[in-house]
């Protein structure tokens, strides 16, 4: 229903909200009739409204975000981001957690976007665009791996460093979460092409001054 | 992820080791780093199999994704005497009863580049290696591959996550409802990231393990991280996501009220 309603921009926002409202109703009746888990479903959904004043710029993602995939039910959100916080929140929700620290650990901390030049083996220069996140650093160094694919989008960067954060506090060890992408496609590069990138991309996510550094002296 | 430790270590003038973690022994890796994804879900779902009372030797285990992480766990739980009944890659997929091998899948991919084809199997589709009849299912692919769609289909005992984010939030909703106990992503592929840490502390150290010395270490942080989650989701009431989230961000909350904000 979202991919056909793409071109009238102007219904998408309701049909969103009414799809999602749908799902919700129809999944929370099948849970209730179950009957077990009443008081979880009541958090699952308290889960998903959380936070209120954003509701219109969630679905403004959601519409951005390209399905390509028709199969998949429409009337899920399959935005990586859009799902990592949806399980923050139901955890939030058990925790009690309050609102400004809900806010704090539901975004990741720093998003570094970089394009990265790089000299290929026809000795043309192509730019590739590359991301590192850093979620969380507060229980140690944002630790994540390094993804190369040409699906690479900043939602799902986001996304992976979120979920670096809870895995490295879920196995207790000494490091927050981070994640970086670089959307290229690795099977069709050789082997120096992806070193020189690799290079490059190291140095430009390096912390580092941009300009001269004027050093100042006290003259008396 | 030497050129990185190598271009990090130009631009500041010195070799710095523990910059960069999964980097080949020789310049400061850990031993044991290739099958510690594989050999960290190897212990959840050992763990797991104690909880639901199931034995893993002779449990039908599917598999999606023969890459670095899928060929491993196919090869650990083998080794195990568990039966690898379906294996796949982003072209389709395999199918034995009887179980298929590993090391023969692996060599048979090398050469063709796929696992599909390979002598003895059956033709299956990803979609249907998800459904089909099995004791332990394994996403090691894709995110978003357990949706609402697909959820009321399956048909394991235990869904062990090694890929990230391969099961939406309301098809974990429809799996707990049926009873299947789900092995979420952050526990169960949390291994790697487990030995990139001794690789770290290693490095600071400039003090090298044995490959034994990782993997036992490995083997109880894992074994540990999984009893901590199981006793949250019991104390909650929840599925097993929920109480490795709860765990999870509980510790991360609990260090940022500790430290405070700056300023």
């Amino acid at each position: 229903m979202l991919l056909v309603c793409l071109g009238c921009a102007g219904f998408t926002l309701v049909f969103i909200d009414f799809v999602g409202r749908f799902a919700k109703l129809r999944l929370s009746r099948d849970l209730r009739a179950s009957g077990q888990f009443s008081r979880h479903t009541q958090r699952f959904e308290a889960a998903q409204s959380f936070p209120p004043q954003e509701e219109g710029k969630m679905a403004t993602v959601a519409k951005a975000a390209p399905q390509p995939v028709p199969r998949i039910a429409p009337r899920e959100d399959l935005n990586p981001f859009r799902i990592a916080q949806i399980q923050f929140d139901l955890a939030a929700e058990y925790l009690k957690l309050d609102a400004g620290l809900r806010q704090i650990l539901r975004t990741p901390k720093r998003v570094l976007e970089v394009s990265i030049p790089t000299k290929m083996d026809n000795g043309q220069v192509k730019v590739f665009t590359g991301y590192r996140v850093q979620h969380n650093v507060t229980r140690g160094p944002a630790k994540g791996g390094l993804r190369y694919h040409p699906g690479v989008t900043p939602d799902e960067v986001k996304a992976l460093a979120m979920w670096m954060t809870w895995k490295t506090a879920a196995v207790n060890i000494p490091f927050g979460g981070g994640k970086g992408g670089v959307i290229c496609d690795p099977k069709r590069m050789s082997k120096p092409e992806l070193e020189r990138m690799t290079r490059r991309y190291t140095s430009e996510i390096f912390p580092r001054r941009t300009s001269i550094r004027i050093r100042r002296r006290w003259r008396g | 992820m030497a050129w990185m430790m190598d271009t990090y270590s130009m631009t500041k003038g010195y070799s710095a080791l523990g910059v960069v973690t999964g980097k080949p022994v020789s310049i400061g890796g850990s031993e044991g780093r290739k099958d510690a994804t594989a050999r960290g879900c190897l212990v959840v779902v050992e763990e797991a199999c104690k909880v639901k009372k199931m034995s893993l030797r002779g449990s039908s285990v599917a598999i999606q994704g023969f890459g670095n992480t899928g060929s491993q766990v196919a090869k650990l739980f083998a080794e195990k005497k568990a039966r690898v009944v379906a294996i796949s890659d982003s072209r389709g997929g395999v199918f034995n009863s009887r179980g298929i091998d590993p090391l023969k899948a692996m060599r048979y991919k090398e050469r063709s580049g796929t696992v599909v084809g390979m002598p003895g199997t059956s033709r299956i589709s990803n979609d249907d290696l998800l459904t089909m009849k099995c004791d332990i299912l394994v996403p090691a692919a894709l995110e978003n591959v357990i949706t609402l769609n697909n959820a009321d289909q399956i048909k394991a005992k235990i869904v062990a996550e090694a890929a990230n984010g391969p099961t939406t939030p309301h098809a974990d909703e429809v799996l707990a409802r049926k009873g299947i106990l789900l092995l979420p992503d952050i526990l169960t592929n949390a291994g790697g990231v487990t030995v990139s840490y001794f690789e770290w502390v290693q490095d600071l150290q400039s003090f090298f393990w044995p490959v034994s010395e990782v993997t036992s270490k490995l083997e109880t942080v894992m074994r540990q991280a999984f009893h901590e989650v199981h006793e949250s989701m019991r104390k909650h009431r929840a599925h097993m996501r929920t109480g490795a989230y709860v765990l999870a961000v509980g510790r991360v909350a609990d260090a940022t009220l500790v430290r405070g904000l700056f300023p």
